[in-house]
């Protein structure tokens, strides 16, 4: 049986049902797929259906795909038995870089051969995870954030075995499942986006211990200022709107441009192949209404009730 | 005259009349103030006023104070008429270090001696700005973020001269107008966000110059992915919700902690004090809650016409 086109997938196997499986399995459910779980862990089914059972209300604040249904969702004993029939497999299992090559080998073994698997691992390179594999031009790397029900993005990564088509596909196919994905060109340990977290997290804490802020003071200087520009505008469009009618060429020319010449070549067409047929007002008035958007959306944390 | 308590600030400001300029005169004027600026560049009030129309929509769905009005703003000849007699005075001209040293010693001149003076430089050290000042104690940087009619975060940070009287007065006085302030512990160039900001724009220009991906991917990876989450959960919050039931204390364990140990007690102090009343449950639906009205709630950017 060959590879079906993908969005024409219809079984899924989540292979480890801990909270990025579930959330996972409650995004395939809500697109209207099949899910088969598996799981060694002491009551995985239960924990696995209490993480279904929170996200499923926010997945039809959504919007549910016509014929979903958490009663599509039916749990395994064997990692075998989940990959058998699947169209897909979303490897979730615990961050431990063996336990994964050796789980890749045992899926790559009952799997159907053109199967993609791939792996929700938020760090380790894809060569390393397919490196037991007898078919590893399948093995890609599909990292989600949490919740996995609910955030978009997915980073696609490929190992040096992967094959071009398999990339292609998991792009396609999660962008199916309502996913915004993003493919690596290179692997990387730690990929993109926990990598912006990562360096901010190492700010904060420098700011912290050289006593120019305390920590409740980091989590304000981002959700009321760069943080509600962000959802909308990611990093290097800030700087876009930054540099007024100027725009991106005018913020490159106030500050030092961090990257290469030619990176700085790239960042002024990317910014031209997106907004170069708004005018400044133009995109100004959609920061604008995003922002409003945001600010009179979002709740605060709750308060202590006494 | 002594210093009005900050939230009866009658009457402000503004020295420059550029796009920061002009959007906090739009920012308190929607706050039932009155604002008097001075611009000495051509057509500056004229621009100033186009700032301030684009704003007023905004600020007036966000809900304006009892006798807010645009008619409520004069432009006038000169530094020295516009602070004369101003309860506090907001600084934006543009960002020259020997300008704005300039210019304060100008404004201490003509102010009333007690006159919060502000500048919302992006990254002078306010020790610079306050040292040709004979009364630099009141001398504080609040520094906004763009668009600053909409956008919470003014950092206020205190140089060597400036009285802790003073910065209170900066923060109360810019809560009371709806902003979201915090207080520098200490000064340093750039302050906190714009420094979390070049951070991640660094990592960004890394990526690419090495060839992992491109500036669409870092938009999209920082808008879709932790971007999502810092516009309400900033990076400590997120952290502690990625460390499951276990929080904070569990993400700590889990990947260590290689700093020192006063910056890790502060770090699960403050995160105690924030969330500590809730349980993981009820954060995580919090989180949920506002995912969902951010991605419902955003709009894509304007599609080609035709």
């Amino acid at each position: 049986m060959a590879r079906p086109a993908p969005q024409d997938v219809a079984t899924i196997a989540c292979v480890g049902g801990g909270t990025i499986g579930s959330g996972w399995a409650a995004c395939f459910l809500a697109h209207g797929k099949d899910v088969v779980m598996s799981d060694p862990g002491p009551d995985a089914q239960a924990k696995a259906r209490a993480v279904i059972d929170q996200a499923w209300p926010h997945l039809e604040g959504l919007g549910l795909a016509s014929g979903a249904s958490r009663d599509r969702f039916r749990f395994a004993a064997s990692v075998a038995e989940a990959v058998g029939e699947a169209d897909l497999v979303q490897e979730s299992a615990p961050e431990r870089e063996d336990l994964k090559i050796a789980l890749f080998a045992e899926m790559d073994a009952h799997a159907r051969p053109d199967t993609v698997l791939a792996s929700s691992s938020s760090a380790f390179l894809p060569s390393h995870l397919q490196s037991q594999c007898r078919h590893p031009e399948r093995v890609v790397i599909g990292h989600p954030f949490a919740p996995s029900y609910l955030m978009p993005l997915v980073e696609v990564v490929a190992g040096e075995a992967t094959a071009p088509e398999a990339i292609t596909w998991a792009r396609d196919f999660y962008e199916t499942v309502g996913k915004r994905s993003v493919v690596l060109k290179k692997e990387i340990e730690g990929y993109i986006a926990n990598r912006f977290q990562m360096v901010v997290f190492e700010e904060a804490l420098r700011l912290v211990e050289d006593g120019i802020c305390d920590w409740d003071a980091i989590d304000l200087s981002i959700t009321e200022g760069p943080g509600l520009r962000w959802p909308f505008l990611g990093s290097l469009s800030t700087n876009h709107l930054a540099g007024g009618k100027g725009g991106l060429e005018h913020a490159i020319e106030m500050w030092d441009w961090a990257g290469n010449e030619e990176s700085r070549a790239s960042a002024l067409s990317s910014i031209d192949a997106r907004f170069g047929h708004l005018s400044m007002a133009d995109l100004e008035a959609w920061r604008d209404d995003n922002l409003m958007r945001l600010i009179k959306g979002r709740r605060a944390v709750p308060a202590a009730t006494k | 005259m002594a210093r009005p308590a900050a939230k009866d600030a009658k009457t402000i400001a503004c020295v420059g009349g550029g796009y920061i300029g002009a959007g906090w005169a739009a920012c308190f004027l929607a706050q039932g103030r009155d604002v008097v600026m001075s611009d000495p560049g051509p057509d500056a009030e004229a621009k100033a006023r186009v700032v301030i129309d684009q704003a007023w929509p905004y600020l007036k769905k966000l809900g304006l104070a009892k006798g807010a009005a645009k008619k409520r703003f004069r432009f006038v000849g000169s530094v020295a008429e516009a602070v004369a007699d101003a309860d506090f005075v907001q600084e934006s001209a543009p960002d020259r270090e020997d300008l704005k040293i300039k210019l304060f010693a100008e404004m201490d001149q003509h102010a009333r001696r007690d006159t919060v003076l502000a500048s919302s430089s992006s990254a002078f050290l306010p020790s610079r700005l306050q040292s040709q000042c004979k009364h630099p104690q009141r001398v504080v940087i609040g520094h906004p973020f763009a668009p600053s009619y909409l956008v919470p975060l003014v950092e206020v940070v205190g140089g060597k001269e400036t009285s802790k009287a003073a910065m209170k007065w900066a923060f109360d006085f810019y809560e009371s107008v709806g902003k979201k302030s915090m207080m520098l512990k200490n000064e340093i160039e750039s302050y906190v966000a714009n420094r979390i900001q070049h951070v991640v724009f660094e990592e960004a220009a890394s990526l690419v110059d090495q060839g992992i991906c491109t500036y669409d991917d870092v938009d999209t990876a920082v808008a879709y992915g932790p971007g999502m989450r810092w516009a309400f959960a900033g990076p400590t919050t997120c952290y502690h919700l990625g460390g499951g039931k276990g929080g904070i204390r569990h993400m700590i364990d889990h990947f260590g902690w290689k700093r020192g140990p006063k910056a890790k007690k502060a770090l699960i102090a403050s995160i105690d004090k924030r969330y500590g009343h809730l349980d993981m449950a009820e954060l995580e639906a919090w989180r949920d809650d506002n995912l969902l009205a951010i991605i419902k709630g955003l709009r894509p950017v304007p599609a080609k016409k035709g």
